[in-house]
């Protein structure tokens, strides 16, 4: 089974992150707090709850190495949090943005962060050791809507993003001061801050969820149209594969390998896409048995079948001869999943662990050991 | 109810219970209103226990149809025919009304049957007054001497400011009905009503009914009659009236049933839309459920409830299927 | 009959099932501010095209999407004068009860005879696959409710009328 462990924690939740030693979790229950739970002899308990925010918190980042968290919300601002002794303490980020903050990462040195927003622009922040501040610089131009989602590539320099208007878009980020010259490589050797690798207009629809390969090879990202796009050689001549499945739209993704990626979304089940030897991508199926008899996930729904009926559902008999009602899918997850981050070992690229959040309220944690027709992608 | 009764309930009762208690002496004023615009007022005194004041306001007519003394023509007849020397009229009648009868209930037969009828006969005084000139016109059809009458039109009012009509033909009445109503609604439900009537009589049990017409615009017969009497928002009804219908005993039932048409209609409307009204309640209430049950914490709270106790959980059941 | 109602309600489940992938998304132009992209339609590029579902000339359903919400018009079929005023009583009577039905559009959208607005709120709050049986299931009532309420009249009507017709004989 792949789902190894199912956590109820809210009633829906917009986003969650994990510690860096995996022993707490953090994630928005739908509104302006922040709870923090943590795993002690096998039971979750709640240990810090971060109220700083005023409106729904829509994005949050636990830092590996400096343990610093980062939380953007639809009230237009960031916050930096420490923690000093056992208190988390907040730093704002004036983000100097007059609309709502909608993703937040932190770059892969954690000492920059990104935020989409939906003033159309992205922020870039950095500390500025001087002032003892986070200073916040814009990318302004480009965008046409709504930024939905942020990728930092393992450079620190390059910066993917996906918005409502459907486009994908490779920034530079460079910062003097912040970024040394040795870092640049590729394609953004000599490019200054804000400058535009790369603008993908792959889909017809809505884009989220951009990610980068381990590598930074391959960037992937999904579009509402039912598709999930791949780019190859990021530079001034992409390669890009579109792949369309039956199913609902991805609010999502993670690469598991740099051949294997996991989307999740309206479906409610993560699906499993891959690449073959020659690179070409394709859906391979879904993860946690989505249709199956018997097993612990179907338990629930099946007891709400029975409840129908027991409560007078069968009083309709006419309206389910008419259409056949629709069912839930059965799944562990009962609605949208819209959230999906890895569980990262140290030292290891490939990712055989990662937890998904959504809008029924539960963090699942997957597992992709035994799970042998996957193997051979990782 | 499905018919209208031709007396006053609470005259009638008003009646019973100051024959009853006759030599108690009390004090007595009230004033009522009943359908078509048809007002009461009653009067005891202390003084004459035995006396009681009746007086009757009638619909205003329409100027097409005639009052004689503000009563309809043969009203004075029929009242002196129908209730003897129990009643004496009092001219002029008390103000604002259109009739007063004194009645003398010491004058009251003693037989128990005979004298609960003439009661009956004084609580339905209306259709005693209002009927008269119908009465008249169809007492000429029954007894088929209707041929200097033959196709004059007559106007009978029967609602304020709204009359039907006759028009005698030779061995036959047309009785004519311009049926109006306030509401949408209402004249949507009574135009399906009134074909239901055309419907009806086709059935083989009616054969022997009236046979009867509706159309949406004025039938030949009203051709002439003033404008304003032809425009009816829920169309036309006509009855053709034969001498079996008003034969004998007979008389009488016609008489009240077509006065009070209209209202017939319009009551048995009214009450349509009150049964509309409960089903979709309970429609929308079943709708409302409906969409609760996509709130999953309904269901989490039933999970909870079975677990605990069945004794809940059916009593739940219990609610949820009387709802429905 | 029978068949292209089925056929008609299939669609339309089908159709809610895809458009029904909503977010929460903060308003682009006015700050601070959360509103039914569907509703507003000050951001074209947050809309998706509109489908409309017919099922006869009379009867049709129309799914506008956003970002953040959906929208459903109904246009429910009126044969007659009699169909007409019974459906306009009924949706008036629920449009009341706006407030108890919470996705219930209080005006219908011009052009139907009722409106349904579902946030991204009611998707996060109800389960989606019952939301929509609630859809289709308020269809089947409708139209049922409306052919048993004419016929209730008829029978009505009749019984009236043979009891005032039984009088003269």
């Amino acid at each position: 089974m792949a789902a190894i462990a199912v956590h109820q924690f809210a009633q829906c939740i917009t986003c969650h992150a994990w510690s860096p030693d995996q022993s707490m979790v953090a994630f928005c229950p739908n509104n302006n707090e922040v709870h923090i739970y943590r795993l002690s002899q096998d039971k979750w308990e709640k240990v810090h709850v971060l109220q700083k925010h005023d409106q729904i918190v829509s994005g949050i980042d636990w830092s590996a190495r400096s343990n610093r968290i980062v939380t953007a919300s639809h009230d237009r601002n960031s916050y930096v949090w420490n923690l000093e002794g056992s208190e988390w303490v907040p730093t704002l980020v004036i983000l100097r943005l007059n609309r709502a903050a909608l993703c937040v990462q932190w770059s892969p040195k954690e000492n920059k962060f990104a935020v989409g927003s939906g003033a159309k622009t992205v922020c870039i922040c950095y500390y500025e050791q001087e002032n003892n501040w986070w200073v916040s610089k814009l990318i302004r131009k480009r965008h046409d809507s709504s930024v939905t989602g942020v990728a930092w590539h393992p450079n620190n320099i390059l910066l993917a993003t996906t918005s409502t208007d459907g486009k994908c878009r490779v920034f530079s980020t460079f910062i003097k001061g912040v970024d040394t010259k040795d870092s640049r490589t590729g394609p953004s050797s000599d490019s200054k801050f804000g400058e535009q690798i790369l603008q993908l207009d792959l889909s017809l629809s809505w884009a989220f969820g951009v990610k980068w390969s381990p590598s930074g090879n391959t960037l992937a990202y999904v579009g509402h149209n039912s598709m999930i796009y791949f780019v190859d050689d990021v530079g001034p001549s992409p390669l890009a594969q579109n792949v369309a499945f039956r199913d609902l739209p991805l609010r999502d993704v993670l690469f598991v390998s740099e051949r294997m990626i996991v989307g999740v979304g309206f479906d409610c089940s993560p699906m499993v896409f891959a690449a073959d030897e020659r690179g070409i991508w394709s859906f391979v199926r879904f993860l946690g048995e989505r249709k199956m008899a018997s097993s612990g996930s179907k338990y629930g729904s099946q007891f709400s079948e029975a409840f129908g009926k027991l409560y007078g559902q069968s009083k309709h008999g006419v309206s389910t001869d008419a259409v056949e009602p629709s069912r839930s899918r059965g799944g562990v997850h009962e609605n949208c999943i819209n959230c999906i981050v890895p569980l990262r070992q140290p030292g290891i690229s490939t990712v055989m662990r990662f937890s998904t959040s959504g809008l029924d309220g539960k963090v699942v944690v997957w597992d992709l050991e035994n799970q042998a027709d996957l193997s051979d992608y990782l | 109810m499905i018919l209208l009764q031709s007396h006053s309930r609470f005259l009638l009762q008003t009646l019973l219970n100051r024959v009853q208690n006759l030599e108690k002496g009390v004090e007595f004023d009230n004033h009522w209103v009943e359908f078509d615009d048809v007002r009461y007022h009653i009067q005891v005194s202390l003084k004459n226990p035995h006396i009681l004041l009746l007086s009757v306001s009638l619909p205003t007519p329409p100027p097409e149809a005639i009052f004689f003394g503000g009563l309809p023509s043969g009203a004075i007849e029929a009242i002196k025919a129908a209730y003897g020397v129990i009643v004496q009229i009092l001219d002029p009648p008390r103000d604002g009304f259109n009739l007063t009868l004194k009645l003398n209930l010491s004058k009251l037969p003693p037989d128990e049957g005979y004298k609960h009828a003439l009661l009956v006969k004084i609580a339905s005084i209306r259709e005693t007054v209002l009927g008269a000139p119908l009465r008249v016109i169809l007492k000429q059809l029954a007894a088929r001497t209707a041929a200097s009458n033959m196709d004059r039109r007559f106007a009978i009012v029967h609602r304020p400011n709204e009359s039907f009509f006759l028009v005698p033909q030779v061995g036959k009445m047309m009785v004519m009905f311009p049926m109006r109503f306030k509401d949408s609604i209402d004249i949507v439900l009574a135009t399906s009503f009134l074909q239901e009537f055309v419907e009806a009589r086709r059935t083989a049990g009616l054969n022997n009914a009236p046979s009867c017409m509706w159309s949406p615009s004025p039938p030949l017969e009203l051709k002439g009659a003033p404008a304003e009497t032809l425009s009816a928002n829920a169309g036309f009804v006509t009855f053709v009236i034969y001498p079996r219908h008003v034969e004998g005993k007979k008389l009488d039932r016609t008489v009240w049933s077509l006065s009070t048409f209209h209202t017939y209609v319009s009551y048995h409307v009214k009450c349509s839309e009150g049964f509309m009204h409960t089903r979709m309640r309970r429609r929308v209430e079943s709708l409302i459920q409906a969409l609760d049950r996509a709130k999953p914490e309904l269901e989490k709270s039933k999970k909870t409830v079975l677990s605990r106790s069945f004794k809940r959980m059916s009593l739940k059941e219990g609610r949820i299927n009387s709802d429905s | 009959m029978a068949n292209t109602l089925r056929l008609y309600l299939t669609c339309i489940r089908n159709t809610l099932e895809a458009a029904m992938c909503l977010q929460n998304f903060p308003c682009q132009e006015v700050e601070r501010h959360n509103k039914p992209e569907v509703e507003l339609k000050t951001s074209p590029e947050l809309l998706l095209n509109p489908v409309l579902i017919c099922r006869n000339e009379a009867e049709k359903c129309l799914i506008e999407t956003s970002i953040n919400s959906l929208r459903i018009s109904l246009k429910v079929k009126q044969a007659d004068e009699l169909e007409n005023i019974l459906t306009k009583k009924f949706l008036r009577f629920l449009s009341m009860r706006a407030e108890a039905f919470q996705v219930l559009r209080r005006k219908p959208v011009q052009g139907y005879d009722i409106s349904f607005l579902i946030t991204n709120y009611h998707y996060e709050d109800m389960q989606k696959h019952k939301l929509i049986d609630f859809i289709v299931q308020f269809m089947e009532d409708i139209e049922k409710e409306i052919s048993e309420l004419k016929m209730s009249v008829n029978t009505r009507g009749r019984l009236v009328a043979t009891e005032f017709l039984k009088q003269f004989i």
